[in-house]
């Protein structure tokens, strides 16, 4: 059966009409704002400058500090989470006493605010707070992790990285539990260990989902804002600053929105590029064309 | 020449605590005529946090309002006598980060401002000048300001307070060298309050600025940045120039972009800062510097030219 082209217009309207409004216009206009002086407080000055915003970002040194930044940020919080919530994982699925208890626990981290993460590890990690203290009670004596340039943006990595663990136990557990169990029998009776069970037989198969779980875990660290926001707000000075925070101080402390718009776009293409990247990366070792 | 307090001459002992930088009210409506009146609630609330900070050993408060943004001199006045707080008041205006400045400032030039600020400065019983600059940048009309300022200071001796928005501190100090200020009269304000490294508050104090760590209690930073800072500060020797206070403001009128950032409670340093930083190791006698002879020595300009 043939379909109606006055049909087919018909049913795609709404979604094509949709998708201009949430998508397609929003881009345009940061774009356009991108190639702007577009100052909220001066707005008599403003006027487009092409792709002045552009020149200044890169000739920047704080811009590609927040970069650089935003890198380490991800890198630790990946670095922390990948490992530790694949741990998770398999004791999840050895199905050990309280493992419901466990699974019910994972999710707690989750279903919190950042913003409420954040607020509370910021109260935990202060110089009288529970973690300094827990630190002195054990004879390492603490030390205000989040006012130190050395320490704060580790620390707030940590954190995030303490937020979102569950998320790669739960996902890689529920992976694991698809595994068929004739392959890790096999393993078993050619003598494989639980290291090498896991290592040879294990990840592999559950690659692509893994390669998943590091894309996700990538871009949603790398535009973090709520936890670097309330913990630091992107201090000691910059020493914390992430992109994010960057962006956010552009537009909303110094209002000038047209190099905001800039650095959000810039961001958008480092993301694009990134997880492009990973995805090749995961194909070629799969030995798919790309 | 001395420094005038709303009451009159600040006495040269016995200020107490001084918290340079402070507001009671800020009113942007002030500088279009259309300021909203002050309830008999505000007015409580005022007197009520003065009398807080009295007992606990605060004598001296800067009221860092300038004219045309909710400046009232009488009703300070009024405070002052009420509480037994002693207010410095300030002439001089703001920066345009976030508002245009009040019509009669933006287009007048230094000479004018710097007449202006001389005359409220001798007979308006004004203590101290308030300037400020934008971020990333000194406009025109803040150039202006600056100018007026170091100008009023060569005639009168007053110290400045130089508000700074995340940064600038030293492009302003420049400009005071270049007019003859002497930078112990100059305090720089909301120093390492916003992005600013720990090394540029090091800087501004070497170039002998006094430097205004005054966003104590504020959400963007804890009590562990301002001691960290402090902590810096006296391992470089230059505790000497640190003055400590809150830049709170009891009713804020005006730009929504600043009105979500203020911070009501100026007794944060003396309840919390001052004995976290004990804890950090300083003695009683650096954080009184700090908190008590600092100031003072900026406020009466004790040591500097008048």
């Amino acid at each position: 059966m043939r379909t109606s082209r006055r049909y087919t217009i018909t049913a795609l309207t709404p979604s094509v009409l949709l998708f201009l409004l949430v998508l397609v216009f929003p881009t345009v206009y940061v774009f356009n704002l991108a190639l702007r002086r577009h100052s909220l407080t001066d707005v008599v000055n403003n006027r487009y400058i092409g792709v002045q915003n552009f020149v200044d970002l890169a000739a920047g040194e704080r811009f590609w500090s927040a970069a650089w930044h935003s890198l380490v940020f991800s890198a630790v919080s990946m670095a922390v989470s990948l490992p530790v919530g694949i741990a998770i994982a398999l004791l999840i699925q050895r199905r050990l006493r309280g493992t419901s208890l466990l699974r019910a626990v994972l999710i707690v981290p989750m279903v919190l605010s950042p913003l409420v993460v954040g607020a509370v590890f910021r109260f935990m990690l202060d110089s009288r707070g529970f973690i300094d203290w827990l630190l002195h009670f054990v004879g390492l004596g603490g030390t205000a992790f989040l006012a130190q340039p050395s320490t704060a943006l580790i620390t707030v990595a940590l954190v995030d990285a303490w937020q979102w663990t569950p998320f790669v136990a739960i996902v890689v557990a529920a992976a694991m539990e698809t595994l068929p169990p004739s392959v890790m029998e096999a393993a078993k009776l050619d003598g494989a260990n639980a290291w090498q069970e896991l290592w040879h037989f294990v990840l592999p198969q559950i690659r692509p989902l893994l390669v998943l779980v590091a894309l996700i875990r990538f871009m949603d660290s790398f535009r973090e804002f709520d936890k670097p926001f309330i913990m630091t707000n992107g201090g000691p000075g910059t020493s914390s600053e992430t992109l994010p925070i960057y962006l956010y101080k552009f537009a909303f402390q110094y209002y000038d929105m047209g190099y905001a718009a800039a650095v959000g776009l810039v961001m958008l293409v480092l993301i694009s590029v990134t997880s492009t990247f990973i995805v090749r990366r995961f194909r070629a070792s799969e030995g798919v064309a790309s | 020449m001395f420094t005038r307090s709303v009451t009159g001459p600040l006495p040269t002992d016995g200020l107490g605590q001084v918290l340079p930088h402070e507001h009671l009210l800020i009113d942007y409506g002030q500088m279009g005529d259309a300021a909203t009146p002050v309830t008999a609630e505000v007015l409580e609330r005022c007197r009520s946090v003065l009398i807080r900070l009295r007992d606990i050993g605060v004598g001296t408060v800067v009221d860092c309002t300038p004219p045309g943004y909710g400046r009232d001199l009488s009703l300070l006045g009024e405070l002052s006598r009420a509480t037994g707080v002693r207010l410095v008041a300030s002439t001089g205006s703001f920066c345009e980060q976030w508002h245009p400045q009040p019509a009669d400032v933006s287009p007048a030039p230094a000479d004018v401002l710097a007449q202006r600020f001389v005359q409220e400065l001798e007979d308006g019983g004004c203590g101290v000048i308030k300037v400020a600059t934008s971020h990333d940048a000194i406009t025109a009309n803040e150039e202006k300001l600056l100018l007026g300022a170091a100008a009023a200071h060569r005639a009168t001796g007053a110290p400045i307070v130089s508000h700074t928005t995340d940064g600038m501190g030293l492009e302003q100090l420049e400009l005071y060298l270049s007019e003859g200020v002497a930078l112990d009269a100059v305090l720089v304000s909301h120093v390492c309050s916003g992005s600013e490294p720990f090394d540029y508050a090091l800087e501004l104090a070497a170039k002998g600025a006094v430097l205004g760590l005054d966003r104590v209690g504020h959400t963007s930073h804890g009590l562990d940045h301002w001691v960290a800072l402090v902590v810096e500060l006296k391992r470089a020797g230059l505790l000497r120039q640190v003055t400590l206070s809150h830049d709170s403001v009891q009713r804020f009128v005006g730009p929504a972009q600043i009105a979500g950032h203020t911070f009501s409670d100026p007794t944060v340093v003396t309840t919390q800062l001052v004995p976290a930083l004990r804890r950090a190791g300083l003695t009683a006698e650096e954080t009184h510097l700090m908190t008590h002879d600092n100031p003072r020595r900026w406020l009466l300009r004790e040591g500097g030219a008048r």
